[in-house]
């Protein structure tokens, strides 16, 4: 993806810190050192300094290309290896197997949470079946279908019907996802749910239906991801583009401005981790949600930074807008939640999300002169 | 205010170089789009659009809020200001000046909505009463603008209202929110808010009947009456104050002598609304109601009889809707500047006819009104 970024993202860089070398050279001449006129060295490029919209077009430009598109292409990667490895621990059911099974399970979680921030475009494709609702059913309206996914696998390993990919794909959101699938490397169908794997594996080797169960839902994951990546890379629904080049031409259907749309999204997702307590409901039997809200906080950051120092980022164009507090608070925000995932406090974690929220509302809009309408929040 | 402080655009390209498509342009058009607009430099006015060509746009010194076509003086348009606002104006369109001016009384100001009486005689719009904090509609000559009567509106925040086709009723949407001047716009009395739809006598302000929904905090806050006086609403949810977090429908309709009747799928579009709901429409061409939500970017679109959801159109920070008999169509702006145009029947929205003007920022409500 590196080679698609503009021309822009790639030439245009930050202010060279260190141009010009000032060297002096110095010569023993019977113990005095002479003076000597200072050498100045050119070292690089002179420096170039972006305008305020030329800091902010790169910084948008590098998010997608150093944060969005590698978010979108590792999920799909990883839905892709769950399901190899579900193919793998199905072709041999054993300890080891189950272990790679459920560590893969929390990685492809952990990409998730690093992808679900930028909830819009192939992501949430449709109004009423969007494709992340049958990634994350929590992510709708956080509600819990922990024991809607239980019934539905119970019924599948113990019924007849034909476990087709079909079957799977027609399933509505609240049956399949990640969910789902936690359910079914995690625990053991029975009424007591047992999560140890002496027991899980036992009933893997004793319904081989919990296999096709596994496999179906592992590869409706797949599929999704894979749609969402093609939606990013190839084409977006019947645009004949990528989304990604409909997002950065700012040719999105709705008329919504790009850099609002991203802004927004993230916002809302911040929203939605405190006001859904999400650490205390996500992932509740592989227990790894601090670590998916952690890695949240690390592509929020990503985003806000730049992979680098090099990277120009939104961070940059703030203070190249005179906004340095603006950074600072930022900062101490995202401070405040590292400090709160660390002491696991659910209590905190919901106050600082909230001040990070605020930040993405006022601030960081504001910062980048950036306008999310007149109507949005002011009600009448 | 006098033609001098007006910007009217002549021959309609003044203000919008490139931005029309030549088809738009080309338009030989008997209606004026009109709305109240914010501008780049924070300054407020209302603008109008004949023929996919800004007509003109003066600058009124507040924020406004409803527009309403002058019933006997068609090429003049009322201005109401958005609450708390205390000033009104009467704009004639096509000299370019303000014909009236008339305020709030002592004590008093307006909400922001108002609708003439069927046969034109007075003109209607939802007060307070600022120092008791009850709702009003007040009554006044429709030409003079002489304040004759004022009634209680029956409820605490009244905002939108329309006269019903009968010419004998009136239906007021109490928001049952109460805010005051000095406090700016913060509810003060989220505990015990109750919202209402409310009938009364347009002749004297009696109350005929009034309605309300489950919700306690469901602020009712828009309507329109179709040809039949089926009244559709619009709700806005104060979901801190709800202590919950169940989906609550914000759409529906009222028919005469019936219960109110909630829209409450598909539960993904009540969702998608995100408890706001700041316009409505009704097309009684195909008994279709929009419905449009600025915070989900999104209009809805509902049979009147059914309640089946016939079609939604995504449009961020959507508000302003309204329906063009001459296009055949409802027609949306939004806070950038846009206008778009959706087929009444099919709710298709036709491209070629996107309109956008950066520099106009479309306010909550759009008005569509036939040349005079």
């Amino acid at each position: 993806m590196a080679a698609a970024r503009s021309w822009f993202a790639t030439v245009v860089r930050r202010c060279a810190p260190a141009c010009f070398v000032l060297l002096s050279s110095c010569s023993d001449n019977n113990g005095i050192t002479p003076l000597e006129p200072p050498v100045l060295v050119e070292t690089g490029p002179p420096p170039v300094t972006l305008t305020e919209e030329e800091a902010l077009r790169a910084a948008f430009e590098e998010s997608v290309d150093e944060a969005i598109v590698p978010s979108v292409q590792d999920f799909a990667q990883e839905a892709t290896a769950t399901v190899v490895s579900a193919q793998d621990f199905c072709g041999q059911v054993d300890e080891a197997g189950l272990r790679e099974l459920q560590e893969r399970w929390r990685s492809l979680f952990s990409r998730w949470y690093r992808l679900v921030p930028y909830n819009f475009g192939p992501l949430n494709d449709d109004i009423i079946f969007p494709n992340f609702t049958f990634i994350d059913s929590l992510r709708l309206r956080g509600t819990d279908y922990l024991e809607t996914v239980r019934g539905e696998i119970a019924r599948d390993i113990s019924g007849d019907r034909e476990l087709t990919e079909d079957y799977f794909a027609r399933k509505t959101f609240n049956r399949v996802g990640l969910l789902a699938l936690e359910a079914t490397v995690f625990e053991t169908s029975t009424a007591e749910h047992s999560q140890a794997a002496t027991d899980i594996l036992a009933e893997f080797d004793a319904r081989p239906r919990k296999c096709r169960v596994l496999i179906g839902l592992a590869r409706q994951i797949e599929e999704r991801a894979q749609t969402i990546a093609s939606g990013w890379l190839e084409e977006f629904q019947d645009t004949e583009s990528a989304y990604r080049d409909l997002f950065l031409q700012a040719e999105l259907e709705d008329g919504t401005e790009p850099i609002s749309q991203l802004l927004i999204a993230v916002q809302e997702y911040l929203d939605y981790l405190q006001a859904r307590r999400v650490v205390t409901t996500a992932a509740p039997l592989s227990g790894i949600a601090w670590d998916a809200v952690a890695a949240s906080m690390d592509e929020v950051e990503l985003l806000l930074r730049g992979v680098n120092s090099e990277s120009n980022s939104f961070f940059d164009a703030m203070i190249a807008s005179g906004n340095q507090n603006a950074v600072d608070g930022v900062e101490d925000s995202i401070d405040q939640i590292r400090r709160a995932i660390a002491d696991r406090d659910p209590d905190m974690l919901e106050i600082t999300l909230g001040f990070l929220d605020g930040n993405f509302k006022r601030e960081i809009p504001d910062s980048l002169g950036i306008e999310l309408g007149i109507n949005f929040s002011d009600g009448d | 205010m006098k033609r001098r402080d007006l910007l009217v655009a002549v021959g309609g390209g003044l203000l919008l170089g490139s931005s029309l498509s030549s088809a738009a342009a080309s338009r030989v058009s008997r209606e004026r789009w009109i709305s109240a607009h914010g501008g780049e430099s924070g300054e407020f006015g209302v603008g109008w659009l004949t023929g996919g060509e800004l007509g003109g746009t003066t600058s009124v010194g507040f924020r406004g809020h409803a527009v309403l076509q002058h019933p006997s003086r068609p090429d003049s348009a009322v201005f109401l200001p958005r609450r708390p606002g205390k000033v009104a104006l009467e704009v004639d369109l096509l000299a370019g000046e303000v014909r009236h001016r008339f305020t709030a009384a002592e004590d008093r100001h307006f909400y922001g909505h108002g609708c003439f009486s069927v046969d034109g005689t007075v003109l209607y719009t939802t007060e307070s009463h600022v120092s008791v904090g009850t709702g009003l509609v007040t009554v006044r000559d429709a030409n003079t603008y002489e304040r004759l009567e004022e009634w209680s509106s029956h409820g605490i925040g009244p905002h939108d209202l329309a006269a019903l086709p009968d010419g004998k009723t009136l239906v007021v949407a109490n928001g049952g929110i109460l805010t005051r001047p000095e406090t700016g716009r913060r509810a003060l009395n989220l505990p015990t808010m109750r919202s209402s739809l409310c009938y009364l006598d347009a002749g004297t302000g009696l109350l005929l009947d009034e309605f309300f929904v489950a919700e306690p905090k469901a602020s009712i806050r828009h309507l329109d009456v179709a040809r039949d006086g089926t009244v559709a609403f619009a709700i806005q949810l104060q979901r801190d104050a709800s202590g919950h977090d169940r989906l609550v429908p914000l759409v529906g309709v009222h028919r005469p002598g019936a219960a109110l009747e909630l829209f409450e799928k598909p539960a993904a579009i009540l969702h998608q609304l995100r408890d706001y709901v700041g316009s409505v429409a009704i097309c009684d061409q195909g008994r279709v109601a929009g419905f449009a939500s600025p915070r989900g970017n999104l209009v809805v679109f509902y049979h009147v009889d059914s309640g089946a959801l016939l079609g939604y159109h995504q449009l961020r920070d959507v508000c302003g809707l309204a329906v063009s008999r001459e296009r055949e169509a409802f027609v949306l702006s939004n806070s950038f500047g846009e206008i778009r145009e959706l087929d009444w029947i099919s709710l298709h929205e036709r491209k070629h006819q996107r309109l956008r003007l950066p520099d106009f920022r479309w306010d909550n409500h759009l008005l569509v009104a036939s040349l005079g």
